[in-house]
């Protein structure tokens, strides 16, 4: 069958004025569409790009800001009391729909909305200023990690039994090592003495001044190779 | 290398004031240390041989570089009066040595001080005397004093270690220091001769050798060189080692038709024994508490490492990759045991976790056989093959260089460290 159909000089010569005719119509689309495209875009002229500004703010500045915009519902508190008064109530109807109607300001029904107290918005700051900070702590702590990790020279093996040991480091403001010592031993004074020795090799420590406090005490648990 | 792996810290409120984070091992790094002798003018050799054995026994270890002496700022003289740390701290030492050499009634006696620069601080000191004969004893001893006092461990520079040397049909059984000093061949001629095995004293050696073609196992007296026949049964008498002990030895023997362990009492001159199973079952090791036998079988179709208790019990199977696995030896502390695998189509030696885990390459080549642990498990020793002659190797037990240390000349194979 598959044969004949190949042998055919008919049925060749019909399949190849079907590609033809398919192929015309495809190039008359593809140029339709183009002329159209570039029709509408002439007439379509763009607006000009607003200006956005992006600012970044302290939890400190936030919390204030949003205390500002509590206040806003104080005020639109007052005009249900004012609606007591019929007849200008309609009045102001009326103005709204008539004078220029802002579409974007706040509508009136988002003055019930005023459950959300100050306190609570305050600690919504401070979990935020938190938040973003958070990121910022795990750098310092990787920093830490990464250069008492590459200080640490162990030049030996150890017995697989012993426990890992941790050290309790504290640190002076400038980054500077106040004390290191051995809160859980491995046992094996001398590999007890590297972690110390690494400790004070790899200080001063980069630490964030604002939030040194987090960074007074640190507990860094040793895990040699087994 | 190994990355580092990170785990933050936890940020509940009530740690927020003390920051938790763990620091892993990246690998092993050898010490810096500055080595100070000083003695009289008159005794500049002795002085010079002592500081190239202590040098040479803690490179060796390969956990220390020596510092370079035209590095040194300070002074030999000031250093022993009072050390100045900021100088060695500058020039990158992690620790000063000092020794003074002096000879007292033939004696000699050696004052060594360690000191840590870095936090300003003397770590330990001791002296030691020795007779002028044993001066070599005596450098090894000032070399394992620092080794214990920076490595927590002891050292092992005065051991010593035993091989076989073949040429043609026959073998000598080779004793040298651990670090091939004293070479001497203390049994000659042996129709073949396998796995020697020191005893706890290092006076006797069980050894596997032949009379004719019949394998038989032997004692060898190290002071007197009397040889002395303890398993010469039907079949394979093969793969000697003696208990923690010494009162016992295990052996593989085949005289019931299989292959099993047997344990031969020292003292009762009597055989038992250990196990019974249809698969082959060779090359005994304790545990260094006596309590379990680690061997090689092949119950369940390939070579394979397995322990069962003295008093009795299943075996368990400790070795899990690899379709063959074979001499196993118990690690002095008890927590690994070194064996022969396979990796990757070649001889291989490794170490493991008594449970299974925790396997570890060490070397790889061709025809690798026969570890042997050093007295404090920090090295091994195994023998492995180059160009038709085996030579004895050295490699830290926690990775690191292989080091040959028998000539490349002889035929060097089945070391045994002394224990």
């Amino acid at each position: 069958m598959s044969l004949n159909l190949a042998v055919n000089p008919a049925n060749q010569h019909s399949l190849q004025s079907a590609d033809f005719i398919f192929a015309v119509v495809v190039h008359i689309v593809v140029i339709a569409t183009i002329v159209i495209l570039t029709w509408w875009q002439s007439i379509s002229k763009p607006e000009p790009l607003n200006r956005i500004e992006v600012t970044m703010i302290s939890g400190a500045e936030l919390a204030k800001l949003q205390n500002q915009t509590s206040l806003k519902p104080k005020k639109t508190k007052a005009k249900p009391v004012v609606k007591f008064d019929p007849t200008p109530a309609k009045k102001t109807q009326v103005k709204e729909v008539e004078d220029n109607f802002d579409p974007f300001a706040p509508m009136e029904s988002q003055s019930d909305i005023t459950t959300p107290k100050q306190a609570s918005r305050n600690d919504m700051a401070d979990i935020m200023g938190k938040q973003l900070s958070e990121k910022e702590l795990d750098r310092y702590i990787a920093m830490m990690q990464q250069a008492v990790q590459l200080k640490w020279k162990v030049p030996a093996g150890v017995d697989s039994s012993i426990p890992d040991p941790l050290v309790e480091m504290v640190l002076r403001r400038n980054g500077s090592v106040f004390s290191a010592t051995i809160v859980e031993s491995s046992g094996n004074s001398a590999l007890d003495r590297t972690l110390i020795k690494a400790i004070h090799a790899a200080a001063p420590f980069k630490l964030p001044q604002q939030q040194f406090e987090a960074f007074r005490v640190n507990q860094i648990r040793f895990r040699p190779l087994k | 290398m190994r990355l580092l792996l990170l785990l933050l810290l936890i940020t509940s409120p009530t740690t927020l004031f003390a920051v938790e984070f763990d620091v892993y091992q990246s690998g092993y790094r050898p010490l810096n240390i500055a080595l100070v002798v000083k003695s009289s003018d008159e005794q500049q050799s002795k002085k010079q041989q002592l500081y190239s054995v202590v040098k040479n026994d803690l490179l060796s270890s390969q956990s220390f570089k020596t510092l370079d002496p035209l590095s040194f700022i300070a002074d030999t003289e000031s250093t022993l009066k009072q050390i100045d740390y900021a100088d060695w701290r500058i020039i990158g030492a992690d620790l000063v040595t000092t020794c003074q050499l002096t000879e007292v009634d033939q004696k000699w006696q050696a004052e060594v001080m360690v000191y840590d620069p870095f936090r300003s601080k003397q770590l330990a000191s001791k002296t030691f005397i020795r007779d002028a004969n044993k001066f070599r004893v005596l450098s090894h001893q000032v070399s394992n004093f620092i080794y214990k006092t920076v490595i927590g461990v002891h050292g092992h520079f005065n051991s010593h270690i035993l091989f076989v040397k073949k040429h043609g049909d026959k073998s000598d059984l080779i004793y040298m220091d651990q670090d091939g000093a004293n070479r001497q061949t203390v049994g000659k001629n042996f129709t073949l001769l396998l796995s020697p095995d020191w005893d706890p004293n290092g006076r006797f050696v069980a050894l596997n050798t032949y009379v004719g073609n019949r394998p038989r196992l032997e004692t060898f007296d190290m002071t007197t060189g009397k040889r002395s026949a303890f398993g010469s049964f039907k079949g394979l008498n093969s793969t000697p080692e003696y208990s923690p002990d010494g009162r016992y030895i295990a052996a593989a023997l085949s005289y019931t038709g299989n292959t099993e362990i047997h344990i031969y009492d020292v003292k009762k001159g009597t055989w038992r024994q250990f196990t019974r199973h249809p698969g082959i079952d060779t090359t005994p090791t304790w545990s260094p508490d006596g309590e379990w036998i680690a061997f090689t079988s092949n119950r369940n179709g390939s070579p394979q490492i397995y322990r069962k208790r003295l008093s009795g019990g299943k075996a368990e199977r400790i070795s899990l990759e690899a379709s063959y696995n074979t001499s196993p030896v118990w690690a002095p502390h008890g927590d690994r045991i070194a064996f022969i695998t396979l990796k990757n189509w070649e001889y291989a030696l490794a170490t493991v976790h008594i449970d299974g885990t925790g396997l570890r390459y060490l070397a790889t080549g061709k025809r690798i056989e026969s570890p042997s642990w050093s007295p404090n498990g920090q090295m091994l020793l195994y023998s492995a093959g180059n160009r038709g002659l085996r030579r004895t190797y050295r490699i830290p037990a926690w990775g690191g260089k292989a080091e040959p240390i028998t000539p490349a000349n002889i035929d060097a194979s089945d070391p045994a460290w002394s224990r």
